[in-house]
């Protein structure tokens, strides 16, 4: 949830209200739902983590409606499905299926320049399991495209375990920012014991190591102060850059390191924090509670609000903005 | 004792805190073997000033450890903290210089916080974001020789501000004279920067606390204290100098985070 702003500035001014802009892409929900829906044609070029690429070519809701080419697959997007995946299919029935409208599961811009998606899950009753949220935004720029993607996953007060985050945020095609993270919960300061349970003897120092050692990374600091004291002490917080001519090189570390040690720390958070659940107090509580919706709506006020606006349409990023704060529990202002 | 250049950046900003700070600092009354110890090959100053009463000064500390190993390096480390008390929840002043050996230094200054920060947003902007301290760390950061520097403790990584500058300045084996420029350029400049920052916002920020609020906080600091900021300081001194001289600095250093 933490953009650069090297990579906002390309960002295009924000587009006059399209015709096309709320164009509900065609939807084909079956597989990703669970539940009967009237059959409708093929869904529109799928960015989605869940869905499957498909072709360029979709029904267009409307005469003057741009069609955005399918945003070329990219081994980011690829590294971050396979992690969804894989948190989908351990957490299971702890996560209710997604609720999202179509028009936010998948939206564009008038301009048929950027192309997002959203795909958010509710924890079921009675699991730890808050939400789970994965999303993709690809915007074309002047010299090349920017493209993000993000899965969070974020447990209720039934256990004071840490939060997942990877955000991976890439600019040109010889440099990407990771952000990779096991968001604690509570003071480290004064718990030296949750240090030691979901940071020392999970050796998540050692995933840290693994990304900062190679050669082409190199600290990345967010412009967000709040966003720097919100991560814990093994955070991956990298700008990986493999210089001009770099591609390969850059396609072959993030399926090959970055894809390895997010795949690992996803690992360590579900079988130590997935799973967790811890007695607490009533104060412990509403501290808890407090620090996450703090957090959330930190998280979203410096991330989206500031740069969904300026790759869509107003009432495109609004809906969508909409939907993020009904996850996060944020009162709409 | 030969001069060193770290070391004078340390004295040039304790000259200037005691001159901006005035009356808020009582004198020293750190007895004369501490505040210089040692012989030949081990060398060191620990000097203590407590605040005054009705200031917002716990206290302010100044140490330099020198020590020469057989094998002819020296081992230099130098520090100046400035601990605020429960009258106020600004960020207390933290400076440590680590040199070992010509021509690389750790260089450690923060705005030290006192809260829980992502529970308090409106504290990391008011102390962090108003304050533009960033900026300094930003300078520093872009002198080519600077690299971060990775604490092996999670504990003290995890206490450091958004600001902090955690750098460890690397200039190669036979490049004494560069890190010598840095140091009196750069880390210099900026850790004076952040010094005036902390004067001008920070010493004189009375804030209003109910009392328990006080009192956690005083708390925190304790436990700050007490697991990290003292042990840090103290950690080396029984393997710089006989154990009779450090226990003596040990002690004064101890008396000064507990308020003794």
């Amino acid at each position: 949830m933490l953009r650069p702003e090297h990579c906002l500035r390309l960002l295009p001014p924000v587009a006059t209200p399209g015709l096309a802009a709320s164009a509900a892409p065609f939807c084909c929900p079956l597989h990703r739902r669970g539940a009967v829906h009237q059959f409708r044609p093929p869904r529109a070029p799928a960015l989605r983590l869940g869905g499957k690429p498909s072709s360029a070519v979709r029904a267009s809701a409307g005469p003057d409606a741009a069609v955005a080419p399918a945003p070329p697959e990219m081994p980011q997007r690829e590294v971050a499905r396979a992690l969804a995946e894989k948190a989908v299919a351990r957490l299971g029935p702890r996560l209710l299926p997604s609720a999202v409208p179509d028009d936010v599961a998948e939206f564009r811009n008038g301009a048929g320049n950027a192309v997002g998606s959203l795909d958010v899950r509710r924890g079921a009753p009675s699991s730890s399991i808050d939400f789970m949220l994965e999303s993709t935004l690809h915007c074309k720029v002047p010299n090349g495209a920017i493209d993000i993607t993000s899965i969070l996953i974020f447990l209720n007060t039934m256990t004071d375990a840490p939060h997942f985050l990877l955000e991976l945020i890439q600019g040109s095609s010889t440099s990407i920012v990771v952000i990779l993270d096991l968001l604690p919960r509570k003071d480290l300061a004064l718990h030296p014991d949750y240090l030691q349970k979901y940071y020392e003897n999970t050796r998540m120092d050692e995933q840290r190591s693994k990304i900062e050692e190679l050669p082409q990374a190199r600290p990345y600091r967010s412009p967000s102060l709040f966003v720097r004291s919100a991560c814990s002490p093994t955070a991956v917080m990298v700008s990986i850059d493999c210089g001009q001519g770099g591609e390969g090189t850059l396609e072959e570390i993030v399926h090959g390191q970055l894809a390895a040690v997010s795949k690992e720390v996803l690992q360590i958070w579900l079988e130590c924090c997935a799973d967790s659940t811890a007695e607490m107090d009533d104060a412990e509580r509403d501290c808890l509670l407090k620090r996450d919706q703090i957090v959330r709506s930190k998280s979203i006020e410096v991330d989206l609000t500031a740069s969904l606006p300026r790759m869509f349409d107003p009432d495109v990023s609004s809906r969508v903005i909409s939907e993020i704060r009904k996850a996060f529990g944020v009162q709409e202002p | 004792m030969p001069r060193l250049a770290h070391r004078e950046v340390m004295l040039a900003l304790a000259r200037e805190a005691e001159a901006r700070l005035g009356g808020a600092l009582l004198p020293s009354e750190v007895p004369a073997e501490v505040t210089c110890f040692g012989d030949g090959a081990a060398l060191g100053s620990v000097d203590v000033r407590r605040g005054a009463p009705g200031s917002s000064i716990d206290f302010m500390l100044e140490a330099w450890f020198h020590r020469i190993l057989p094998t002819g390096t020296a081992i230099d480390i130098t520090s100046l903290i400035i601990f605020l008390n429960g009258t106020t929840d600004a960020p207390h002043f933290l400076m440590e210089l680590i040199q070992g050996g010509p021509a690389s230094l750790v260089v450690l200054l923060d705005l030290f916080p006192r809260r829980d920060l992502p529970l308090h947003p409106d504290y990391i902007d008011k102390y962090y974001g108003a304050t533009g301290v960033d900026d300094h760390r930003r300078s520093i950061t872009r002198v080519p020789e600077v690299r971060p520097y990775v604490s092996p403790s999670l504990l003290v990584r995890s206490l450091w501000s958004p600001t902090a500058v955690v750098v460890d300045v690397q200039c190669g084996e036979k490049n004494g004279a560069v890190l010598e420029e840095i140091v009196v350029g750069q880390v210099a400049t900026s850790a004076m920067a952040v010094l005036g920052v902390w004067l001008e916002h920070c010493v004189a920020s009375v804030v209003e606390m109910e009392t328990a609020e006080r009192e956690s906080l005083v708390a925190r600091d304790k436990m700050i204290s007490t697991t990290s900021v003292k042990p840090n300081l103290s950690a080396n001194l029984p393997k710089m100098f006989e154990n009779d001289v450090s226990d003596r600095v040990v002690a004064e250093i101890n008396k000064a985070f507990l308020g003794l």
